[in-house]
């Protein structure tokens, strides 16, 4: 079994082949589901697939801070999207990945208006500085390429760089 | 011991790594070099940095660190028990989180990037930790030579990780005991091998005694955030270790360097303050010499050296390794002036704040600059000791409080108690008088003072000190107010006591 970064190769490339061959069987990859559930004060319980996960608030926030916040799990759901899509990226050109870390810090433009303290911008993140360290021997023309790639291909970051239209509705149960 | 000029120029160890040797480091790291040959490939960047050293006219030259990784992680090579573990695998451990991401911003580094070496076993020597350092050194200088060892608060603090190392060590207090024994036995090697001056490295001092907000602190001592100890309790204890590690060696110069860090160039984002914290701790380190930044005006002002004048040597900090401008040696010359208020001129040596390169992968200057900065110092060292002359000359008086009848000198309290019976009291807290204290003294913390009254006798005159005469002085006022009307206060306290040169104990 040929392996990179941690990839089985010939199982990656079958996948590959495969969507490539039938498109249409890539559709269930469209869509996904999440379900939240509300602990009491700020907390959060989350539900995927098999999944589950705490959402809290910092106690600065009122919050027990028992969990990251939402906000900060964009920055982390960002980082893993990206996380996957380099080494994605790397695996399909063959380049062999030593190490990888990501940081990234986010703006939120201006949070009273969170807090309906101001009705000046908007709560949303304003701009998220992204950091790659890469370590590797591959050489800088072919890091950039992995990296722009990895960037105008994220499904995370594509959410966030175009406007996704929310569809709300309320139930009462 | 070598024959030194008045003013001696030396470094605080480390010089700017060449592109070939960090490559050769990394090779050796991922384990595609021998020890022996990376031995090989470093000792000619040695010879490099000496050079640089002797042609700048360093009177007291280092190897420049080059074999090391950096000023303690280097002692992972050395040992047996201890790995050079990332950030990144110890993430799970660390008792503060937020302090690490934090920290890796403002080291611009991801996690694997930032090494630690940290206790996975009892630890046991596999060689000297720097003897191989030092016998090259002086195979190729005739110039003495001074080696940086890391600090055995330094070491325990940043080796022993909870959850990883206390299934060797139950507490750092348990390292700290083979820690201290393994420096020991290293500077007695030295020694014996001919090392002039060894310099114990504490940076983490200031930050234990600062309690900087968390954006300043470095990741050193990874477990400093969750420290219980109060800062007094904790430097109290890196006193007591270091103490340990020096107690009785000699024929071989001491010296300990407390600086702010020196791991980015962004002189917003290190430490500010004077030593005023540190000068009680400093002052009763068995070392001779305090190798101390002061180049910068973050190091604050030399007047706080003044109860403690004297005391120490001075490796006095007089250029900032890490700015690209040169300091011209008129500045430094008129910088050692203002010290000589406080320490004799044959007490100072010139030193830059810190190393060149102390992190292998991020050295703060080029060699060039560095180079051209030794050539400063010892420029300044010339011209003070043209107006010295060559032997050694006493500088200004140093500075004591005028005398208040209700203040004596060291001499004059040694008096009262040989011939009067004098009571002497030390009313300073529990972890100064464990340190030192005057022999035959009573001890009363000065807030116990009130409800143990009784205990102080009223038939002899009573002399009281703390470590400047400062708190003393306000405990006397209030005693005499009490009616023990022979009540003294001794001026300079302890600190005058000591350059007096009269007895402490331990």
């Amino acid at each position: 079994m040929a392996e990179l970064n941690g990839l089985d190769l010939e199982q990656m490339q079958k996948i590959l082949e495969e969507v490539r061959k039938d498109p249409g069987s890539a559709q269930p990859l469209n869509t996904w589901n999440a379900r939240v559930r509300w602990l009491g004060g700020f907390r959060g319980q989350a539900l995927i697939r098999n999944h589950t996960f705490l959402i809290d608030e910092p106690a600065d926030l009122a919050g027990k801070d028992t969990a990251p916040n939402a906000v900060e799990y964009v920055l982390g759901a960002l980082g893993a999207c990206l996380t996957v899509g380099f080494v994605l990226n790397a695996t399909k050109r063959g380049v062999a990945l030593r190490n990888l870390e990501i940081a990234l810090e986010g703006n939120i433009d201006n949070i009273l208006t969170f807090l309906g303290l101001s009705q000046q911008g908007h709560p949303g993140y304003r701009e998220i500085a992204v950091k790659a360290y890469v370590d590797t021997d591959a050489d800088d023309s072919m890091l950039q390429e992995i990296w722009q790639e990895t960037i105008s291909t994220s499904p995370v970051g594509n959410t966030l760089a175009r406007q996704v239209a929310l569809q709300p509705v309320i139930v009462r149960v | 011991m070598a024959e030194l000029p008045l003013f001696p120029t030396t470094v605080v160890g480390s010089w700017p790594r060449p592109s070939w040797l960090l490559e050769a480091l990394r090779k050796r790291q991922a384990g595609a070099l021998s020890y022996q040959e990376f031995q090989e490939i470093a000792d000619r960047a040695v010879l490099e940095a000496l050079r640089y050293q002797e042609e700048a006219g360093i009177d007291i030259v280092s190897d420049g660190e080059q074999k090391r990784d950096n000023f303690y992680s280097f002692v992972t090579e050395k040992l047996e028990g201890v790995r050079l573990m990332t950030l990144a695998e110890m993430l799970d451990y660390a008792e503060d989180k937020t302090f690490l991401d934090q920290t890796l911003r403002q080291l611009d580094a991801p996690s694997y990037a930032i090494k630690n070496p940290t206790v996975v076993d009892r630890i046991r020597l596999k060689m000297p930790l720097a003897l191989d350092e030092a016998k090259f050194l002086m195979r190729h200088t005739r110039r003495p030579v001074k080696i940086p060892l890391p600090g055995p608060y330094l070491l325990t603090r940043s080796m022993w990780v909870k959850g990883i190392s206390d299934t060797a060590y139950p507490t750092q207090e348990d390292l700290a005991r083979d820690v201290v024994a393994l420096l020991r036995e290293e500077i007695v090697r030295l020694r014996d091998a001919g090392v002039f001056f060894v310099q114990l490295d504490e940076p983490v001092l200031t930050e234990v005694a600062f309690r900087p907000p968390v954006q300043v602190r470095t990741f050193m001592c990874a477990s400093l955030a969750a420290s219980t100890q109060s800062p007094a309790q904790e430097l109290a204890w890196a006193t007591r270790l270091i103490n340990q590690v020096v107690q009785g060696i000699e024929g071989i110069k001491l010296g300990v360097h407390v600086c702010r860090g020196n791991w980015t160039t962004n002189e917003g984002v290190l430490l500010e303050g004077n030593y005023g914290p540190l000068l009680d701790f400093l002052s009763v380190m068995k070392v001779h010499q305090w190798v101390l930044e002061l180049a910068t005006p973050r190091a604050g002002e030399m007047a706080v050296f003044a109860p403690y004048s004297g005391l120490r040597e001075l490796g006095m900090g007089v250029v900032n390794p890490r700015t690209r401008e040169v300091e011209r040696p008129e500045e430094i010359v008129a910088r050692v002036w203002e010290a000589l208020d406080y320490f004799e001129a044959t007490q100072i040596y010139l030193n830059p704040d810190c190393g060149f390169g102390t992190f292998a992968e991020r050295p703060v200057n080029t060699p060039e600059t560095a180079f051209r900065k030794l050539r400063a110092m010892a420029e300044a060292a010339t011209i003070l000791r043209r107006k010295f002359g060559t032997s050694a000359v006493k500088a200004q008086p140093v500075i004591q409080r005028a005398a208040s009848p209700l203040e004596v000198s060291p001499e004059e309290a040694a008096k009262l108690v040989q011939e009067e019976g004098a009571s002497l009291l030390d009313v300073r807290e529990p972890w100064e008088w464990e340190m030192v204290r005057i022999p035959g003294a009573s001890f009363i913390p000065r807030g116990e003072l009130p409800t143990r009254l009784g205990e102080v006798p009223k038939d002899r005159p009573v002399v009281l000190y703390c470590a400047v005469g400062q708190r003393s002085a306000e405990v006397a006022g209030w005693l005499r107010e009490q009616g023990y009307e022979r009540t003294f206060n001794l001026a300079g306290g302890l600190a005058a006591w000591m350059r007096a040169k009269l007895p402490v104990e331990p």
